[in-house]
C-alpha cells in the first residue's frame, strides 16, 4: 500500500471513528455554568458593596466638616438658611455636570445620598 | 425548548451562537449538546487519555462561553471552536511541561520504531495506534488527517513552525502505516 493510499484510509478510519455518547456530559457541563455565573454575579455584588461602602466612608470624611459648619452657620439673613441653599446651588451645580455627560446618574444619586445621610448623621450629633 | 422566537431544538447553529453570544446560557446547552461528541472525540485524539479528554472539553466549552463576544463572523464558530479546544489542549500541556520538552529542537523527539510486539498489541485500532505516536505526532496527525487542516492552519493553531509541524505529520503518518500494517498482517 502507497502512502497516499493509506492516507487516504487514514482519514477514512478518522471519520468512521464514533463519537463518544453524552452520558450526563451536557447536562453536568450547563449545571456547572449555572453555578459558575451564579457565583460570579455573587462575587460582583460584594465587590459593589465594598466598593459603595468605601465611598460612602470617603465621602463621610470630606462631607462631614463642611456639614458641621454649615450646622453651626448663622446666616446674617434672618429666615434665610444658608446650607440650604448651599444645597440647592450644589445640586444645580451637579445637574449640569450630569446632562453635559461629566458624571454619571448613578454617582450623583450615591454621592447625594450619602452626603444627605452625613449631613442628617452630623445634625442629630 | 421554546424561547421567544426561537426553538432550540430545531434552530440552525448560527442562531444558536448568536444566541449564545447575547448570553443564553440554554442556547449554548444545546450547543453543547450537538457539539460534545466531536470535541470530545478531538480532544480524545490529541491526548490519547478519556477521562483528560473529558475534563479538557469541558474547560474548552467553558473556555468558548467565556470568549464568544470575540467571534466577528458566525460563519467561523466551527474553526474557533476548534482552536479554541487545540489551545485548550495546549495550554494544559503547557502547565504540565510534557509536550514542550519533546518539541525541544535541541532534543528532538526520538523516533520510536515499533517493535513486533508493539505491533501486535497495536492491533488495527486507530486509537491504540495513536497511543504509539509522541504528542506532537499525535497532535499534528489528528488535526491533519482527522479534522482536515491544512500544515499552515496547524501551524497558527499551535503556533509551532511549518516545518515542524511536517515532520510531525510526516513521521506520525509513518508510524500509524508501520504500526496498522504490521497488526494487519
Amino acid at each position: 500500500m502507497t502512502m497516499s493510499e493509506f492516507e487516504v484510509d487514514l482519514r477514512n478510519a478518522f471519520a468512521a471513528q464514533e463519537a463518544p455518547a453524552d452520558n450526563g456530559f451536557s447536562r453536568a457541563l450547563a449545571r456547572k455554568l449555572a453555578r459558575r455565573e451564579s457565583n460570579r454575579w455573587h462575587v460582583l455584588a460584594f465587590a459593589l458593596a465594598i466598593i459603595l461602602a468605601a465611598g460612602f466612608s470617603g465621602l463621610g470624611m470630606i462631607w462631614s466638616p463642611i456639614a458641621s459648619a454649615l450646622a453651626s452657620y448663622q446666616s446674617p439673613f434672618v429666615g434665610f438658611d444658608l446650607s440650604a441653599a448651599f444645597d440647592v446651588a450644589a445640586w444645580s451645580l451637579a445637574q449640569v455636570f450630569v446632562s453635559l455627560g461629566k458624571i454619571s446618574p448613578f454617582v450623583l444619586v450615591v454621592a447625594a445620598t450619602s452626603a444627605g445621610a452625613v449631613a442628617y448623621a452630623a445634625q442629630s450629633d | 425548548m421554546a424561547r421567544a422566537g426561537i426553538d432550540l431544538a430545531q434552530a440552525e447553529e448560527g442562531a444558536l451562537v448568536l444566541a449564545v453570544k447575547a448570553r443564553d446560557q440554554r442556547a449554548f446547552a444545546e450547543l453543547v449538546r450537538r457539539r460534545q461528541g466531536w470535541m470530545r472525540a478531538l480532544m480524545r485524539r490529541m491526548c490519547g487519555n478519556a477521562a483528560l479528554a473529558d475534563d479538557l472539553a469541558q474547560e474548552a466549552f467553558m473556555k468558548a462561553w467565556d470568549k464568544i463576544a470575540g467571534l466577528e463572523q458566525v460563519a467561523a464558530f466551527s474553526g474557533w471552536l476548534r482552536r479554541v479546544a487545540v489551545t485548550t489542549y495546549l495550554m494544559d500541556k503547557r502547565r504540565s511541561q510534557a509536550v514542550f520538552e519533546e518539541l525541544d529542537e535541541r532534543n528532538p523527539p526520538h523516533d520510536e520504531q515499533p517493535s513486533p510486539a508493539n505491533a501486535a498489541m497495536a492491533k488495527l485500532d486507530l486509537e491504540r495506534a495513536l497511543a504509539h505516536l509522541t504528542a506532537p505526532e499525535r497532535l499534528c496527525v489528528s488535526l491533519n488527517h482527522g479534522e482536515g487542516m491544512s500544515h499552515g492552519e496547524i501551524s497558527d493553531s499551535t503556533g509551532l513552525p511549518l516545518g515542524t509541524v511536517k515532520s510531525h505529520v510526516s513521521r506520525g503518518t509513518e508510524k500509524l502505516q508501520r504500526l496498522m500494517t504490521a497488526a494487519a498482517a
